[in-house]
């Protein structure tokens, strides 16, 4: 009987450590609660963000390359496909609807990672070192906003459309399935938390490494290894390359982007200024306009200018054969180019000259064709990996829109167009159609096109043809996806 | 975390206060009836044993275990004196020797605490009065399953003359004239007398006094009597196994019992190298992930798998079908909630418990098995156009037309080259190709024997199966070697099994591309050299596509093959506490390894594309190379207590606990650019492919306790009661621990005086079961919110992890309610059996997909929503038509039915948008909806019209009951269920003298089917498509039915349209067939003859012919990929 009751006693003893037990870590993936234990764990999940912005699935190429710039019209569609529905704004076809529901599930993906990430991090504050807390808690605040904001310029109204209380987009900042809190909230409310996020993400940014240390230093991170303490070098990895991350600057840039979309010029201004006269402790600015150097290096996407940018590690296997495939749809033709880049009057346009941004080829039995060359370097076989998202010559056209036409010369000079256009920018109305053509050629393959067209409502576009575009146009259809439970 | 966790943990003690207060109960009803024996156990004198159906060997044992006495006996006796049951307490030696020895012409003598046993003298002869006359008597002694029994006691009643009979069954006994009354005994069974009367020749049937081992059930844990057993269960014999079929032990199941449904797959015909999918009663599972649901209903169905269990462990099902049969001692399968409630979270689908031969005490036997097989493909489902027949098609479906001068005159000389062609004699039967008549043999040898305290057994097989495509095959090699050590009342046994298996996959391809092939080419040239290229594209664009010689890429050197490697160790200590209890302790451990290549060589057709031009020329050829590993173990305590009290009370109770683990893990390289075709090693290649390396790893673990109590009063009345508390890995962290429980009634009528009262009556049973069990196939972590790290992607020189998904922290298992009412009746000595059995089967929590709005970041999540309910009649029958032992002549006819009734009673929100975006669906291939009220296998079409006479077009009917000529997907409407209404096997048995016929067919009827023949082989046919092109092979009826001119009635729309045909009601077609599954002839050598000529025991010869013919109402092609085969071997069984 004795040994009866031992066996007993350790089946019981089994069964209550059993828990535990069944308890098993995957080995491929990590759970939530482990990721989220310790400062790395956060810092990669924050990192997982920016390089699902950088997939093809959304700034890696169809939220700046394919969609926005398609819908501007920006390249030679092919008849029958994607490229053609969506120049037309037919998304009613079955490949533009599975475009759209996965740019849509990928902007929220995107979110809910950010979300996963803020809701943990008061609990670890004590836990981080260096400033890190208020870094990565700003970044992925501030990253929200940026990413609400990018999605409500697509699916929203055009501004000048806008009914505050009216239902724009959900605005998502918690980790849920409970499908009434995904629903989709008013425009006031959307752009409310907008403003409120990017709020919060500047006050925590401000002791961001960029306000102390330049690009030139934080962009060269292998000065690093022979670390001279009494040179100004962030002590954290994690601190450097601050364009390709939500930077304090990003923000500022972001309110401009905001003020400007909603109306409100004064503060677009402000915040556009702020970063153009941001400078280092040496008093050289943060962020410089390319030059002809820059251009002539093939850095076309201007590097030095950019306030946020995400890291394409996949950028030339992924790009070059949408650029440089026989048969691609983003091509443009020669002609309307060169009006496009008025030719004729700015013979010495760095983006322009020397085939620069577009390189003639011969297809047999095809035809000629431009190709695209802004992401990729001059044998084409490589593509730059830093995508611009906000860049500083957009400050510039804000500052010009807002008031500041004088700052437009600086832009100017910098491309060396010609010095009759400075003025040119006389009435409103004449600094719109200006900008319009700046916009084309400062932000083609960029997507920022058809954006300005939107805030501004255009009811024609004139380039390359005449266009007439109606409201329903500027608005993409919420995918059904979402909407079945709206 | 903390808190959920201390609250699952006061559950978990609930439970077990529950289990343990069941316990106590048991125990002290135990300790009353121990407590004396263990008492009287001192004094050395006082024996107690209940032992059923065991060997001598097994009582003196546990006799010499309580006494000082020691035994002495040859093993002839052991062997004669044969399996006895006993139940005595506190009696002493010489009582329980007379006991044993009783009506057994054996005495024993005690001397000094030894006890001899030896013959009795030889009385009769001596006794016997010179002038009294003998009369010689013969006869047979069986069970009442007319089974043979060796070792029955015949005497003359009152008198000490008689006999024992043979290992047959059979006596001869010589008796004095005048005494007509024998009494026929055998222990473990009633006591009978004869009345000899004017007979030479009597055959006496024995019924059973208590168990015997085929009224015992074994569910995998517990062993339980069948006559008070509530669940619905099969049971197989090794014979019953082997008259059904000699293919694998899935097919000969199947034969046996149609409730384990072989899924028909149409596509991969006779492969030996594919798993078969299984379902027991009904699908119950919708797959786990909705974005996967296919329009085939295959792809559905792995969900639904039963349960295998090896020796009490769980076996996936390819080892199960590469196991050899000849080590099956009995296969059971469990079927409603009482049987398998004690499988808890994976009993749902059904469980199939194969138990394993154990070596029979005796001198060394060797027994041998071998067989050659034979597979002939069967091509009686292909219906398709000889090179004459093509040409006219061609010619009638206006192919050699065209408005354009120019094209149209080189289609006319296109037409004359190959008019010249057919006249000239072409005529290629491609389908004879890639096949062959393939042989393959299988051998086994066992050996087995064993002594005093110590058992043992060994085997090793092979078999080779070569199937009817060139070079595939599959080859098993089985190795096992068993022993068992008795010390007291502790028993050991240890078990291992080694499978080394090796499968090739043809390098012929598909043969679908031997189907399509047109006849009018020819796959070599004049020379006789193989041409790569059959046919080349004229410049229009209406005529024939290139089209790659099938053949070309079975000469190249390709290699596709796959082996593993698994070896299993079972361990078991079973120690009889006392005659009411016993403890088995048992640990099982699997580890598998397995390999599998696949090389296609640089000059294979598929890398005649774009992407292997200009700079990846050199990339060409591929070399995928995966390995896998699998360990697992799995450990189990049972206790098992039975008693009677009073007679009449009948209790038994188990209680287990186990415990189990199980880890996968799998790795894939690819490799690619070959410099030379004959490279085929990975090491060889140039690069490794795009992309990264590829792994997949599941790990689970799970715990739990079973306890069942089984009551029988009087032998009349009887209730189970099982109940499992189990936790599994698997379940989410809010819901661990499940609990799982089942109860069951029966009633034995025919111990009841007014049935027994009945003449003929001799089973007549009623029960009934309900209970609750679950299903759990999904995979290890979808409970979790995990996140994975980028692989390929970085960020500048930081890396970055992601949320792979929206966890469910409260994720459970499918749970089933499952009622059963069962009767079972044996009427006339077993002349007519009959099962009839009715089950309602009612899954809840189907884990499918819940849809989110895609704000959430996620499409959807995993969540247990849904309802199926699977309702249904399974009935069996058997009678002997001729049953007579004089002439040694029986002849049985039996059969079974199965009817099934599958509907959908809730679904999940996900499904219904899935449900949408497929009725937007245009297609030639009906939809598979899950609706709520309809079958999941409802087939949903548009309701066809026929072709109108005029047009030659098709005229539907639209949802609003109007006549349309278009086509819309929102007309679709369910036109028919996917699943025979009923179904089932017709068998007979003839035996005459040593001749065995076996006969088993399967029929189907009232199920509906979507003929894709002629939607893909008749009507779909299209210029711009690879596959139904109007230039490749195509079904006679493209030519003959379809409407050709204004005024044909035909099935089909008009021969010169080429635009897609939708799905619709015209192809969906009753299905009624019949197949003959099993033909099997066997001859046994008679074993004096064997004894005295050749020193053997047993010798027979099996002839089997499977899969011999199919008839069904639809003509539909069969085996598209891989041909159907029909099976014929010999086989040949020894025994030494």
């Amino acid at each position: 009987m004795k040994k009866i009751y031992i066996i007993l006693f350790t089946i019981a003893l089994s069964l209550t450590s059993c828990n535990k037990w069944l308890d098993i870590q995957p080995e491929l993936e990590i759970r939530q609660k482990q990721i989220l234990e310790s400062e790395q764990g956060f810092k990669d999940v924050l990192i997982g963000a920016y390089i699902r912005m950088a997939t093809p699935s959304l700034y890696g190429l169809n939220t700046n390359i394919v969609l926005p710039e398609l819908m501007a019209q920006h390249w030679t569609p092919v008849s029958n496909t994607l490229s053609a529905y969506i120049s037309n704004f037919d998304f009613s076809q079955t490949d533009c609807k599975s475009l759209l529901e996965t740019i849509w599930l990928q902007y929220y993906q995107t979110i809910v990672n950010l979300n996963s990430l803020i809701e943990e991090i008061d609990a670890k504050k004590d836990m981080f070192t260096n400033g890190n807390y208020e870094l990565i808690k700003g970044e992925a605040i501030g990253l929200r906003a940026f990413l609400h904001f990018e999605i409500l310029r697509f699916w929203g109204d055009a501004p000048a459309k806008i009914v505050l209380s009216n239902k724009a987009i959900p605005y998502v900042k918690i980790v849920t399935k409970d499908p009434n809190k995904l629903l989709s909230l008013t425009y006031q409310e959307v752009l409310n938390n907008i403003i409120t996020d990017l709020d919060t993400a500047q006050d925590l940014l401000s002791n961001d490494p960029i306000l102390t240390y330049s690009n030139a230093v934080l962009n060269s991170p292998g000065t690093l290894a022979g670390i001279d303490k009494t040179k100004p070098y962030p002590a954290d990895e994690y601190h450097f390359f601050r364009q390709v991350r939500f930077n304090y600057y990003a923000v500022l840039a972001t309110k401009a982007r905001y003020y400007l979309w909603i109306g409100d010029q004064t503060k677009a201004l402000e915040n556009a200024l702020a970063v153009i006269t941001a400078k280092n402790s040496d008093g050289t600015s943060k962020f410089t306009l390319g030059d002809e150097s820059a251009a002539n290096n093939g850095q076309l996407t201007f590097p030095t200018e950019q306030i946020f940018a995400v890291d394409n590690s996949l950028s030339t296997q992924t790009l070059t054969p949408v650029f440089f495939n026989n048969y691609t749809a983003y091509t443009q033709n020669q002609t309307y180019l060169n009006t496009a880049f008025e030719s004729t009057l700015h013979t010495s346009d760095i983006r322009y000259r020397n085939s620069r941004l577009w390189e003639n080829r011969v297809i047999p039995l095809a035809g000629n064709f431009n190709f695209f060359k802004k992401y990729n370097s001059t044998d084409s076989k490589t593509a730059v990996r830093d995508m611009p998202l906000i860049r500083l010559s957009e400050m510039y056209f804000i500052a010009t829109e807002c008031g500041r036409s004088d700052l437009f010369r600086d832009y100017r000079i910098a491309r060396v167009l010609d010095a009759s256009i400075d003025n040119s920018l006389t009435s409103p109305e004449a600094i719109k159609d200006r900008l319009e053509k700046e916009y084309r050629k400062e932000f083609y393959g960029e997507g920022q096109m058809f954006f300005f067209y939107k805030r501004l409502f255009f009811t024609q576009f004139t380039w390359p043809v005449v266009k007439n575009v109606s409201e329903a146009n500027y608005k993409l259809p919420i995918p059904q996806s979402q909407s079945m439970f709206e | 975390m903390k808190k959920k966790w201390i609250r699952c943990a006061t559950d978990e003690k609930s439970t077990l206060k529950k289990l343990f207060f069941s316990f106590f109960l048991i125990l002290f009803i135990c300790e009353a009836i121990i407590c004396p024996s263990e008492l009287s156990a001192q004094n050395r004198e006082q024996i107690s044993i209940n032992k059923k159906n065991v060997l001598l060997d097994e009582i003196v044992k546990d006799i010499e275990a309580q006494t000082d006495y020691t035994f002495m006996y040859s093993t002839d006796i052991g062997n004669g004196i044969g399996r006895i049951s006993v139940n005595v307490t506190n009696i002493s030696i010489r009582q329980l020797m007379d006991l044993l020895l009783k009506d057994k012409p054996y005495t024993y003598q005690i001397d000094n605490k030894v006890v001899i046993l030896k013959n009795k003298p030889l009385q009769p002869s001596t006794q016997t009065p010179a002038d009294q006359k003998k009369v010689k008597i013969n006869g047979i002694v069986t069970d009442a399953n007319r089974d043979p029994l060796p070792g029955a006691a015949v005497m003359l009643k009152g008198t000490k003359i008689g006999v024992m009979t043979n290992y047959d069954g059979s006596f001869e006994l010589n008796i004095p004239e005048g005494n007509n009354l024998l009494v026929v005994s055998f222990l473990g069974m009633k006591p009978k007398e004869v009345d000899i009367t004017g007979k030479n020749f009597i055959k006496v049937a024995l019924e059973n006094a208590e168990l015997s081992i085929n009224e015992v059930v074994l569910t995998g844990i517990f062993k339980k009597s069948r006559e008070s057993y509530t669940g619905a269960l099969t049971t197989i014999s090794a014979n019953e196994l082997k008259a059904a079929g000699n293919r694998n032990i899935l097919t000969s199941i199947s034969n046996i019992d149609p409730s384990f449904n072989i899924v028909d797959n149409l596509d991969y015909g006779s492969d030996p190298n594919r798993l078969p999918d299984i379902t027991i009663r009904g699908r119950t599972s919708m797959d786990v992930n909705v974005r996967n649901l296919q329009e085939q209903s295959s792809v559905q169905n792995t969900s639904n798998l039963p349960l295998f269990i090896m020796d009490g462990f769980e076996v996936s099902l390819q080892r199960v079908m590469d196991m050899d049969e000849e080590l099956v001692e009995n296969i059971t399968i469990l079927k409603d909630a009482s049987a398998t409630a004690m499988y808890g979270s994976r009993g749902a689908n059904g469980i199939v418990v194969i138990t394993l031969k154990k070596p029979e005490t005796g001198k060394l036997r060797v027994s041998y098995k071998g067989s050659i097989n034979i597979e002939i493909p069967d091509f009686t489902s292909y219906n398709l156009m000889n090179a004459k027949e093509k040409l006219e098609y061609e010619k009638a479906a206006n192919l050699f037309y065209s408005l354009y001068n120019t094209t149209n005159q080189n289609l006319q000389e296109l037409y004359n080259k190959r008019l010249i062609e057919v006249v000239r004699g072409v005529d290629t039967y491609w389908l004879k190709y890639p096949v062959r008549t393939g042989i393959g043999n299988r051998h086994n040898i066992r050996v087995d024997g064993g002594a005093d305290n110590f058992n043992y057994a060994g085997s090793i097989s092979y078999n080779n199966i070569m199937g009817v495509m060139k070079e595939s095959s599959r080859d098993n090699f089985t190795g096992n070697i068993f022993f068992q050590y008795t010390l007291k009342n502790i028993k050991f046994q240890n078990d291992l099994y080694i499978i080394y298996n090796k499968n090739n996959n043809s390098p012929y391809g598909s043969f679908s591309e031997y189907t399509r092939a047109n006849p009018i080419y020819t796959p070599y040239d004049d020379d006789g050299h193989l041409k790569k290229i059959l046919a080349e594209p004229l410049a229009s664009s209406n005529s024939p596509r290139k089209a790659g010689n099938p053949l070309y890429n079975a000469t190249l050197p390709t290699r596709d093959d796959g082996s593993y490697t698994s070896i299993q160790n079972n361990f078991a200590i079973e120690w009889n506490i006392n005659a009411d209890l016993t403890l088995r302790a048992n640990l099982g451990i699997t580890k598998q390894d397995s390999r599998s290549d696949k090389y296609l060589s640089r000059d294979h057709t598929s890398f005649d594309t774009g992407d292997y031009t200009g700079e990846n020329f050199n990339m060409r050829g591929s070399y995928t190379y995966s390995t896998g590993y699998n360990f697992s173990y799995e450990g189990s305590a049972t206790l098992n207590y039975t008693k009677t009290f009073n007679k009449v009370h009948q209790l038994y109770a188990g209680f287990s606990a186990n415990i189990a683990e199980d880890k996968d893990e799998s790795y894939t390289i690819q490799a690619r650019g070959f410099s030379a075709s004959n490279m085929t090693n990975l090491g060889m290649a140039s690069a490794y492919a795009v992309g990264k390396p590829y792994s997949t790893e599941s790990h689970s673990r799970r715990i739990g306790s079973i306890l069942n109590i089984n009551y029988t009063y009087n032998r009349k009345y009887f209730a189970d009661f099982s109940g499992k508390m189990e936790g599994s890995s698997k379940f989410g962290s809010n819901d661990r621990i499940a609990p799982f429980w089942s109860a069951g009634f029966g009633w034995n009528l025919h111990n009841e005086k007014f049935i027994k009262n009945l003449n003929g009556i001799n089973t007549l049973r009623l029960r009934f079961s309900y209970g609750t069990t679950g299903s759990q196939n999904f995979s290890s972590f979808q409970a979790l919110t995990t996140y994975r790290y980028f692989g390929e992607e970085n960020y500048k020189f930081w890396n970055g992890a992601y949320m792979l998904g929206l966890g469910n922290p409260d994720l459970s298992w499918q749970k089933t309610n499952h009622a059963d009412i069962g009767l079972e009746t044996a009427l006339f000595d077993g002349r007519f059996r009959m099962n009839l059995d009715y089950y309602d089967k009612h899954t809840k929590a189907l884990l499918t997909d819940i849809n989110l709005p895609t704000s959430g970041g996620f499409s959807s999540y995993k969540a247990n929503v849904g309802e199926v309910s699977n309702k249904g009649i399974e009935f069996d029958a058997n009678l002997f038509i001729i049953r007579n032992s004089t002439k040694h002549l029986t002849w049985s006819v039996g059969g079974n039915l199965a009817h099934n009734v599958n509907k959908i009673l809730k679904i999940s929100n996900a499904l219904e948008f899935l449900n949408s975006e497929l009725m937007e669906d245009a297609g030639p291939n009906p939809s598979f909806l899950y609706k709520e009220g309809q079958s999941m296998n409802t087939i949903f079409v548009v309701r066809s019209l026929g072709i109108d006479p005029a047009t030659g077009n098709e005229l539907f009917l639209n949802r609003f009951g109007e006549r349309t000529y278009t086509w819309d997907p929102q007309d679709k409407v369910p036109c028919g269920v996917n699943e025979p209404k009923i179904w089932g096997n017709l068998r007979t048995m003839f035996r005459w003298k040593n001749i065995t016929l076996n006969a088993i067919m399967s029929y189907r009827a009232g199920g509906y089917i979507y003929n894709q023949t002629l939607v893909d082989k008749v009507e779909n046919i299209s210029l711009s498509s690879a596959v139904n092109n109007p230039w490749g092979n195509l079904d006679k009826r493209a030519l003959y039915d379809r409407w050709q001119k204004p005024g044909d009635r035909a099935s089909f729309k008009n021969i010169r349209d080429f635009g897609t045909t939708y799905a619709s009601s015209r192809f969906v077609m009753k299905e009624n067939a019949l197949n003959l599954n099993s033909l099997n002839l066997n001859y046994e050598f008679n074993k004096e003859w064997l004894n005295k000529k050749l020193k053997m025991d047993y010798l027979s010869i099996g002839l089997y012919a499977e899969d011999v013919f199919y008839l069904s109402t639809i003509k539909q092609e069969r085996g598209l990929s891989y041909p159907f085969a029909r099976k014929f071997s010999i086989s040949i069984s020894a025994r030494f």
